[in-house]
């Protein structure tokens, strides 16, 4: 069975690659544009072995979207990987809320696919 | 001198050196002579070790240079650290010790000199006493003052009074008795009433500030020698005299007067009527008895003194001298503006000289004389005059000593004003004076030359400090810094309007508060540290850090802390200058907020490139022709972006930076839209462009390229919002001074939480046509840019659905 993978990222051209790549990269893949997208989707049963969220969105943070994800219990074991074109989240965030990666952008397909195996790859094991 | 003689001799100098510490409240006292270039104290009393009796101090060169030294120093000083003998001025205060000295008038090459931990409290005519103190050297006419009471004998009052009557002035002797003096005499002894008297004295000397000499008249009765005042002037001091004595002594007082108008016999007729008012009153009980006048021819002036100091004849010129110096300094320190009382001591000078011009410079900000007072009679105030008086100014300013010149029938002398510091003399001003008489008649004219050059000089000094504190207290008080100066215990003792701006607490609450209530707690420490580095270099530069405001606010600030040290380098305060950078953060935040957007805008289309371009290279033979051109469809269109975004990222760059050269030319608006219009005509949205130009718009001055681009950046929006068979609107139309160029669509508008924030950086309005296309962001903040560069204003009007329109209004002679 294909892992499926949620990406969430509003700049169209990212979205498309990462989707792109991904697919190629043997996973099926699910691309929104902003946070609440993501939400609606999860909410209505969609369900994925890990979600990719870009830091900045256009309507809740990116941030705060893995705040939520992870406080709901049905999705706390989806791991998160956060995309960042700022740096380093705060260590505040990373210690209390835990995403299990994070990538600095602009990152290089490959790469992104080969986090995303690792991530999956360290769950399954 | 007989061994015993000598030790009595010195016994009784011990002794007046005390009376003359207790008198002035000195810390010690001391008399010196001058042998060859040192000075040698004779005697001395008070705490000093380096004035001991013996005791040897090299003269400082600056007295072999100038010619000082040829009239005796009124003041003498010393300095804690530095023996050599200095010159200072008046009041001269340093490192919270005073000196003051006269020159010694026994023969004697020195001077007596007193000196204070704190400023000595000498008025004028303090220093007057002082001088006339000398007469009570040992070995002279002993008891003509008594020190402990600042009073003069009957004796020398008597002197004095001849002095001022010899030389034609109108001068009052005020009798002050006590009333009840004789009773108590009888009751508690002689001892008691002598006290009592003294006191009356030291009373009497307070209320005249010492402006006139005192002395005994009777057992009961002092007088008060009213110097060279008309009699309605006597009449009015002597009322005042007695009236404040009356209210504020406890021993009731009886009053006469006594005035020389037209008086017969000198000084003593006028001590025999006061002595007869005394008698008067006391015979009568009256408390006071009137004026009483002499008649008769004035005694002719005597002679002026023509040899050296010997004789009365040379004391009554030394006095002449002196109170006419002494009326020089009360000119000089009066309440009058300094023009006014300069032109008045001038005058006094006039009369103190028998210079027939006097002319003041004093030196510029750049050190060169200036002419602050002139007067000249007759062939002294010619054009040939002046300049010779310059041409002496300008030689005493240069060497710094007396210069004297004759010419024709004119004689000119020149003193600079002398301002001596422990290592430099800089000149403060020079006074020339013109003589129709040579010199050599009057050998006491340099002398008195050299003490008027002291006198204006100290006037001139005081003065400019004055008015320097005036301007540091404005520049102060006007800092744009907040500048606080504390004391050792941190306490704020100055505390400017910017502080109270900046921290919200007044003046008058801040004042004597403990300055650090303003360091945050968190900041305790790094204060500590703070402390330790101004203990240790003096300063902090520039320090960034978080002050409080009133009702504990954080503010950032920028703190620059001098210590404040005295002339021994011993630290008495700080000065605390605080800069409010709250704006400078906020802009280094936008600043770094900017480089994050641009590099995330500038990150995104490089993504997009690298990404798919390493797609089509992993998966070159999984993916189908159709996605392979897809993808590199992707990669065409974000390198198209990414040049778009550096084209307009380095414009808006240049605009902000006012890189751009601009022009301004006379531009006619129909051509320049019809060339908009010719460039949009194949665009994709089929939209039509129609062109409204009002009358009085036809032209505007302005750069025409940037307003070319101005308008090509409001188009392409305004047609990417269009519909085909929509039209676009080129629009110019007067408005006063200025005309406004509208572009107008008939597109969806703009939702008006979009409309404030449109020509911000970067902004991307969040409607779906402008989420689909490409855009850098930029496009109207560089509108805005050009607009404000122009001087314009930049806004949108917009209903949604029904249009928008951009409008720039651009002032019609450009700039």
């Amino acid at each position: 069975m294909k892992m499926r993978i949620l990406v969430v990222d509003d700049e169209p051209s990212t979205n498309t690659l990462a989707a792109e790549y991904l697919r190629l990269a043997g996973f099926e893949v699910v691309a929104v544009g902003d946070a609440q997208s993501a939400l609606d989707a999860l909410a209505a049963g969609l369900e994925t072995h890990l979600i990719v969220v870009d830091r900045r969105l256009p309507d809740i943070d990116g941030l705060e979207l893995c705040i939520r994800i992870k406080a709901d219990p049905r999705l706390r074991a989806v791991p998160v990987l956060i995309v960042s074109a700022y740096g380093t989240p705060p260590t505040e965030f990373l210690e209390k809320v835990k995403p299990e990666g994070w990538m600095a952008k602009p990152f290089r397909p490959k790469q992104l696919a080969a986090e995303v195996s690792r991530l999956l790859g360290l769950r399954s094991a | 001198m007989s061994d015993g003689a000598r030790r009595a001799d010195e016994d009784a100098r011990q002794a007046w050196l005390d009376c003359l510490r207790a008198r002035f409240k000195a810390s010690a006292a001391w008399i010196t002579r001058r042998d060859g270039a040192e000075i040698v104290i004779e005697a001395s009393a008070g705490l000093s070790e380096s004035l001991a009796p013996g005791t040897r101090w090299p003269l400082p060169s600056v007295f072999d240079r100038t010619p000082l030294e040829t009239g005796r120093p009124l003041f003498v000083a010393n300095a804690a650290k530095d023996p050599a003998l200095r010159e200072l001025a008046f009041f001269h205060d340093h490192g919270f010790q005073s000196y003051a000295g006269v020159p010694r008038c026994d023969g004697a090459d020195g001077t007596v000199a007193i000196m204070s931990e704190r400023p000595l409290p000498l008025s004028p005519q303090d220093l007057l006493l002082l001088a006339l103190h000398v007469r009570a050297l040992p070995g002279e006419d002993a008891g003509v003052f008594d020190p402990s009471t600042g009073a003069l004998t009957r004796a020398f009052l008597l002197e004095l009074a001849d002095a001022e009557l010899a030389s034609g002035r109108k001068t009052g002797l005020l009798v002050l008795r006590s009333t009840r003096l004789e009773e108590i005499r009888r009751d508690k002894g002689p001892a008691v009433a002598d006290r009592l008297l003294s006191q009356l004295c030291v009373l009497l000397h307070s209320k005249t500030r010492a402006a006139a000499p005192i002395g005994r008249l009777a057992d009961d009765a002092l007088g008060v020698l009213l110097v060279d005042s008309p009699l309605r002037d006597a009449q009015k001091m002597a009322e005042l005299l007695s009236r404040e004595v009356r209210e504020s002594s406890r021993w009731p007082t009886a009053t006469g007067l006594s005035h020389g108008e037209g008086l017969t016999g000198g000084a003593e007729a006028l001590a025999s009527l006061g002595q007869a008012a005394a008698e008067e009153s006391r015979a009568t009980g009256a408390r006071s008895v009137p004026t009483r006048l002499s008649t008769g021819p004035v005694p002719p002036p005597v002679e002026p003194p023509s040899a050296g100091p010997s004789g009365d004849t040379a004391l009554a010129a030394r006095y002449q001298r002196l109170a006419l110096l002494n009326r020089m300094s009360l000119e000089l320190f009066s309440d009058k503006p300094f023009d006014a009382a300069l032109s008045g001591a001038c005058h006094t000078a006039l009369a103190l000289t028998g210079a027939r011009s006097v002319a003041v410079y004093f030196a510029d900000e750049l050190g060169a004389p200036a002419l602050a007072y002139r007067h000249g009679e007759g062939s002294f105030s010619d054009e040939t005059s002046r300049s010779e008086e310059r041409s002496l100014a300008d030689a005493a300013f240069t060497e710094r000593r007396l210069v004297t010149r004759d010419r024709a029938a004119q004689h000119w002398s020149a003193a600079p004003l002398l301002r001596v510091a422990p290592k430099t003399v800089t000149v403060a001003g020079a006074v020339v004076f013109g003589y129709d008489q040579a010199p050599s008649e009057d050998p006491e004219r340099d002398r008195a030359l050299v003490e008027i050059a002291r006198v204006l000089r100290n006037a001139r000094l005081i003065q400019q400090t004055l008015q320097q504190q005036k301007v540091f207290a404005e520049v102060f008080e006007q800092s744009a810094d907040a500048l606080v100066m504390t004391d050792m215990l941190h306490r704020a003792i100055m505390w400017n309007r910017s502080a109270a701006d900046l921290f919200g607490w007044s003046r008058e609450e801040s004042v004597g508060r403990d300055n650090r209530s303003l360091i945050p707690p968190d900041r305790k420490e790094e204060s500590a540290n703070l402390d330790a580095e101004l203990r240790a270099s003096g300063r902090v530069l520039a320090f960034e850090t978080v002050r409080l405001r009133k009702g504990g606010v954080p503010v950032p600030v920028e703190l620059t802390i001098t210590a404040l040290r005295d002339d021994d380098g011993l630290t008495f305060g700080s000065l605390l200058a605080y800069r409010d950078i709250t704006k400078r953060k906020e802009l280094d935040r936008m600043k770094s907020e900017f480089m994050a957007l641009v590099s995330h805008e500038l990150r995104t289309p490089l993504t997009a490139i690298r990404g798919f371009a390493e797609t089509i290279f992993d998966f070159w033979e999984e993916i189908t022709t159709e996605q392979r051109r897809h993808y590199l469809r992707i990669i065409l269109d974000e390198s198209e972006r990414l040049s778009h975004l550096v084209t307009d990222f380095l414009d808006i760059t240049r605009l902000e930076g006012g890189g751009i050269d601009w022009e301004c030319k006379e531009i006619p608006i129909a051509p320049l839209y019809g060339k908009i219009a010719d460039l949009f005509k194949e665009h994709p949205s089929k939209a039509a462009i129609a062109i409204e130009i009002a009358p009085g718009a036809e032209r505007l001055k302005g750069d025409p390229e940037q307003l070319y681009r101005l308008l090509v950046n409001l188009v392409g929006n305004a047609l990417k919002y269009s519909v085909p068979g929509g039209t676009v609107t080129l629009g110019a139309e007067p408005e006063g001074d200025a005309v406004t160029l509208s572009v107008k669509d008939q597109g969806p508008g703009i939702a008006p939480v979009d409309r404030e924030r449109l020509f911000t950086k970067f902004f991307r309005a969040g409607d779906p046509i402008s989420r689909k296309t490409p855009g850098t962001g930029l496009g109207l903040a560089i509108c805005k840019g050009i607009v404000d560069a122009h001087g314009g204003r930049i806004w949108a009007e917009s209903e949604p659905g029904k249009g928008a329109v951009f409008k720039a209004s651009l002032p019609r002679e450009g700039r």
